[in-house]
């Protein structure tokens, strides 16, 4: 790969990020105990773990949605103080809003920051042939398919040009067909964007699929740390190669039931 | 007009006729049974011939005008005295009430100041402070606007705060990633988040409306459809309070039908319900 020296580059920094939540005459879960983890320059990171593991919660930390109660997120080198354009969001729920048409939910950031209308309409219309929906901007949210809205969900991020791309399980809730050939085409989409990236997924497959290194998030902590060194473009057959279904296997004893009684801390990274 | 509306159109029709048709047949039974019933149980044809007649009863002292002329003339002022103070009401009720229930829902403050006083104006029966109402302005006009006012007042205050609560998270938390500010967000989002669920409740609140201004109007007025109704109540004649109850029915109807024809203009967008 031509841009190994980017790979090297930290672009996002969790030092000691801790969660935990009061709660009324209870003792105070802890969702997230000490994470430490840095996300290279324009690689794609997945985080992997077990519903309730707090991976949401910490895709949302690194968004500057939640605060953490100890540590702290660095973009940059630099403490996060909030949510900023400069890190786009594709949440599981869409967040399109249902009153504004294509075109107007892809162009919201861009309008809320006073760019001007001709330039506007150009990037929309630009993002809008990325994924595919040239030819629906007058359409509401209700006359879309599950997979459209995805796609609207996603332009409406990259439009901004953010520096980093998080995805809360973004496909989990489209039926297998769509979510396949919107994992191929984010796959497309990311090798032309090339920005820092974090998603969030129970997918081992999808994790696998798209990212460079995948990490496991289990009991409070980072327990499994990969590279997958799968070359792009990564064809649809790679799913089924041996080097492909053994990683997952892999990660399957990771994330799996027989995980949860013998905790194995292993760094291959 | 399509033919899901034609159908749809028949079958109201159809019940319509079923109510009015079982209603005779039961005035005929009870006709039947005892001929002098009436009076408490009457036809059609006496409630919308006599009864209707006999409202000329109401004409203002001094007026002689009589007969069917001057018992529409009756109606048609009580009505719109009615008119009055429900529309007045409601839009000043809605109002308040919106204002009041987005401002709970953006300000933790508010929140902690309002939500005690909410949840005790919410569960006291409104209907129980119409005496209130009615004694604070001594049966004058400005009391029962208020009063309707405070009821439809209590009604959209809930309904907005847990309206603006209901626009999904992932909405919200996607226009602060996109840099806007909390009252920008609250602006872009919420506000026109809300109107679908906001909307039913304006539909509720206006049905209620009129029941609301009829309470008041049996304490504390001289007049308006309630004054009628309760004047002709207490003195048996039951077709009167009848004609006045099918005239409440069709305002209640007429206006639901201009909000649902707002409705399907101004949502277009908004999945259809109800």
């Amino acid at each position: 790969m031509s841009d190994n020296g980017d790979l090297d580059r930290t672009k996002i920094e969790l030092r000691g990020v801790g969660k935990r939540f009061e709660r009324h005459r209870q003792e105070p879960l802890t969702v997230l105990d000490s994470v430490d983890l840095t996300v290279a320059e324009k690689g794609f990171l997945s985080i992997v773990g077990p519903s309730g593991s707090g991976k949401s919660t910490l895709l949302f930390m690194i968004a500057g949605l939640e605060a953490p109660t100890s540590g702290e997120v660095l973009v940059e080198g630099q403490p996060i103080k909030g949510p900023s354009a400069d890190r786009g969001v594709v949440f599981q729920e869409d967040a399109i809003f249902p009153w504004r048409t294509v075109r107007r939910n892809v162009e919201y950031g861009l309008a809320l920051r006073g760019v001007p209308k001709q330039e506007r309409r150009e990037r929309v219309d630009r993002y809008l042939e990325l994924v595919k929906l040239t030819g629906f901007e007058g359409l509401y949210p209700r006359q879309l398919s599950g997979g459209m809205k995805k796609r609207v969900a996603i332009a409406e991020v990259l439009v901004n040009e953010p520096q980093v791309l998080l995805l809360d399980e973004p496909f989990g809730a489209l039926d297998y067909v769509t979510k396949i050939s919107l994992q191929e085409e984010l796959g497309r989409i990311w090798q032309r964007a090339r920005l820092t990236t974090v998603m969030v997924t129970h997918d081992i497959e999808e994790a696998l699929f798209l990212s460079d290194r995948v990490v496991v998030l289990r009991d409070g902590g980072l327990r499994y740390d990969v590279t997958v060194p799968f070359e792009r473009p990564r064809p649809h057959e790679l799913r089924n190669e041996p080097r492909f279904t053994e990683l997952k296997e892999r990660l399957w004893s990771e994330i799996g039931p027989a995980a949860r009684s013998a905790p194995v801390v292993e760094n291959q990274a | 007009m399509t033919t899901g509306r034609v159908s749809r159109l028949a079958w109201m029709l159809a019940g319509v006729v079923l109510f009015f048709a079982a209603w005779e047949l039961a005035a005929v039974y009870i006709d039947s049974v005892n001929p002098r019933a009436d009076r408490i149980f009457p036809h059609w044809s006496s409630i919308l011939t006599d009864s209707v007649r006999e409202l000329e009863a109401f004409v203002p002292f001094g007026d002689t005008a009589t007969g069917y002329g001057a018992a529409l003339d009756v109606l048609l002022e009580h009505s719109l005295v009615t008119m009055r103070r429900v529309f007045l009401g409601t839009f000043a009720g809605i109002a308040v009430g919106v204002l009041a229930g987005l401002a709970m829902a953006y300000s933790r403050v508010v929140f902690h100041l309002l939500n005690p006083i909410l949840n005790l104006v919410r569960t006291a029966p409104l209907l129980a402070l119409i005496p209130l109402f009615v004694l604070w302005f001594s049966g004058r006009e400005v009391g029962i606007v208020l009063f309707v006012a405070f009821a439809v007042f209590v009604m959209m205050f809930v309904a907005t705060y847990h309206a603006a609560q209901n626009v999904p998270r992932a909405q919200r938390w996607f226009a602060l990633t996109m840099g806007a500010k909390k009252l920008e967000m609250f602006r872009s989002v919420v506000v026109p988040g809300m109107i679908p669920e906001l909307f039913g409740q304006i539909r509720i609140v206006f049905a209620l409306a009129w029941s609301f201004a009829l309470g008041a109007e049996f304490t504390g007025a001289q007049k308006g459809l309630g004054f009628l109704m309760i004047q002709s109540e207490r003195f048996g004649f039951l077709g009167r309070v009848i004609v006045v109850v099918l005239l409440f029915t069709i305002y209640a109807v007429v206006v639901d039908t201009i909000l649902m024809a707002l409705r399907r203009r101004t949502l277009r967008w908004a999945p259809v319900d109800g």
